[in-house]
């Protein structure tokens, strides 16, 4: 009786230790999976090289203590016959805000400059393209489809990958000024300019970009973001107040070309560490930021899908828009992502017409070939997205 | 030619069509709009869509002032007052001074027009986005007051201002895009 009893229990352990090494199993397939998964989000995309590429190169270039880490991210030189003025288009500061890193990419395959140069950033803030922001389920990546498959891009997170810039502190002390922010905002690239040498990774980022700008000597700087939609700072062009007379002649043409809302956000001049007020601040460029309204970035939403990515489409905002709760016209339709993108490269465009208009010869930097407002919205983008001929 | 170009050159066509639509969009019985120059330009809200009116009347080539954060003793001597309305959390920071701030001065400015009989002209350019609650503190403070009122279609989608040009009796003219200022700058002004 007894024997029988301990047989009973051996066999009990040894099945409850099967089920155990089962589970275990599992987990760790489970675990290596994700693992798996997520170290693979550090290998984003190549850009292909347009026709209009002259050279690539690094931001490390700018400064030196970002070669080898994180940070360091790739720059396209599109440099025309003709010297000029040049201009820098920066995608990617936050990279779950896609128009504008799609936007960028486009420039990067499609622009022709014939005179001055025109510099690209895609993938400014390159850490934060490494994951997707804990606990919002976003995607990891979005398709594209083109006229020959279909292409990835990397949806990442606002912030720096806090595997390369940890802890964060309980304040956010900004560099030069001293403004107090919380204390994640010290892993975000679009509070952390002018940047600091000595500080995290981010504050390197920002310094190694706007020490790009100073020796370039770049005199018209485009941000490309998106914001949410019930934020009233959408669809707009932020502008310091030395941009003020550029932004305001780009606003009132985009509006007339395009047939769409653009308005124009002063540039706080006391909220420091954005783009448009950091570089503004520290060098002689004008800076000015684009917002297009992104559907995966607010709140009344359902599930983040790439669908809601791409097609922008989602009921709840529909409900929203009928109850005049959003700051976008917002229709059936949605808001795809074709569309945020021909908003950011007619903005761009428009930007660097007008600010080649305002210079003293009139054609201080000609750029052609950058895919119009009509074209984006009538052929896609994936039109006018080459294809990967080999890993770079 | 460039797009400048094309557009100064659509000035003469773009005027006949926006002075028919002046027309119309006088309410019947209440006078043509009657303003004249020197012009001062100023926000109520703080958004940068004064600048950008500011830039049309220099096109235009109507003498006019602009100071974003102007005092009422600034406007002494205009004979129009243009007041763009649109409240922009972002310009108030530029500005340093919170709303509050904002609606004295800009309850200033409307005192010190009324006082010396300047011609009120009440501007908003900045469509939906400038209709939130931000912004309607301007609007209901400033749009009452004034003598004539310019709206882009989409900031009076729900017909707020017409209706109100209909209840004080004062002209509302809806344009489509902030261009379409130029047209109504010449007409009001007469300049060719």
């Amino acid at each position: 009786m007894i024997r029988h009893t301990e047989e009973k229990k051996t066999k009990a352990l040894l099945s409850g230790r099967a089920g155990s090494i089962l589970v275990a199993a599992g987990l760790i397939a489970l675990f290596a999976y994700a693992a798996f998964t997520f170290l693979g989000m550090r290998n984003f995309e190549a850009v292909p090289l347009g026709s209009g590429v002259t050279r690539t190169g690094l931001l490390s270039e700018y400064f030196p203590a970002l070669k080898g880490s994180a940070g360091d991210t790739e720059v396209f030189y599109l440099e025309g016959s003709e010297p000029g003025e040049t201009v820098l288009c920066l995608g990617g500061v936050h990279p779950n805000e896609p128009s504008g890193v799609v936007a960028a990419t486009l420039l990067v395959e499609n622009a022709q400059v014939k005179t001055g140069k025109l510099i690209v950033v895609p993938h400014s803030n390159a850490s934060a393209f490494s994951y997707s922001t804990p606990g919002e389920a976003t995607p990891m990546s979005f398709t594209i489809k083109t006229d020959w498959g279909e292409q990835e891009f990397r949806y990442g997170s606002r912030l720096t990958n806090p595997i390369h810039q940890f802890p964060d502190p309980d304040v956010y002390v900004h560099y030069p000024s001293g403004q107090l922010m919380s204390g994640n905002e010290t892993r975000n690239l679009d509070r952390s300019f002018p940047g600091n040498p000595k500080g995290g990774l981010t504050e390197k980022v920002a310094y190694a970009i706007t020490e790009m700008v100073k020796k370039e000597g770049i005199g018209l700087v485009i941000d490309m973001h998106e914001a949410r939609l019930m934020n009233p700072i959408v669809n707009c062009i932020i502008t310091p107040e030395r941009a003020l007379t550029l932004s305001s002649l780009a606003q009132m043409d985009l509006e007339s070309s395009t047939k769409e809302p653009w308005h124009l956000e002063p540039s706080p001049t006391k909220m420091f560490g954005m783009t448009h007020r950091g570089l503004t601040d520290a060098t002689d460029a004008l800076a000015v930021l684009m917002e297009t309204g992104n559907p995966a970035m607010d709140y009344p939403r359902g599930p983040t899908t790439e669908k809601l990515i791409v097609e922008g489409k989602d009921e709840f905002y529909a409900l929203a828009a009928s109850r005049g709760l959003l700051y976008v016209p917002y229709s059936e339709k949605g808001l795809p992502l074709q569309h945020r993108v021909a908003r950011q490269l007619a903005g761009a465009d428009k930007l660097i017409r007008v600010f080649a208009e305002l210079s003293e010869t009139g054609d201080s930097i000609v750029v052609e070939g950058i895919p119009s407002y009509e074209d984006v919205e009538t052929y896609g983008i994936g039109h006018f997205i080459l294809k990967p001929q080999q890993e770079r | 030619m460039s797009s400048r170009q094309g557009f100064y050159r659509c000035i003469p066509f773009m005027a006949l069509l926006l002075a028919a639509s002046v027309a119309w969009a006088v309410p019947s019985g209440s006078a043509a709009p009657n303003a004249g120059t020197p012009v001062f330009v100023t926000t109520a809200g703080q958004s940068a869509d004064a600048h950008a009116v500011k830039l049309l009347l220099d096109r235009s080539k109507i003498a006019s002032g602009y100071d974003a954060v102007a005092e009422a003793d600034k406007i002494s001597g205009s004979k129009t007052l243009f007041l763009v309305m649109g409240g922009s959390s972002k310009g108030l920071g530029a500005a340093g001074m919170n709303e509050n701030d904002e609606i004295v001065r800009v309850t200033r400015v409307l005192e010190k027009a009324k006082k010396e009989n300047i011609y009120i002209v009440g501007i908003h350019i900045g469509g939906e986005s400038r209709r939130g609650a931000l912004s309607a503190k301007f609007i209901d403070l400033v749009a009452p007051q004034c003598s004539y009122i310019i709206v882009k279609q989409d900031g009076n989608k729900d017909g707020y201002f017409t209706k109100l040009g209909a209840k004080i009796k004062i002209p509302v003219t809806v344009i489509d895009e902030t261009l379409d200022l130029v047209s109504i700058f010449k007409t009001m002004f007469a300049v060719k």
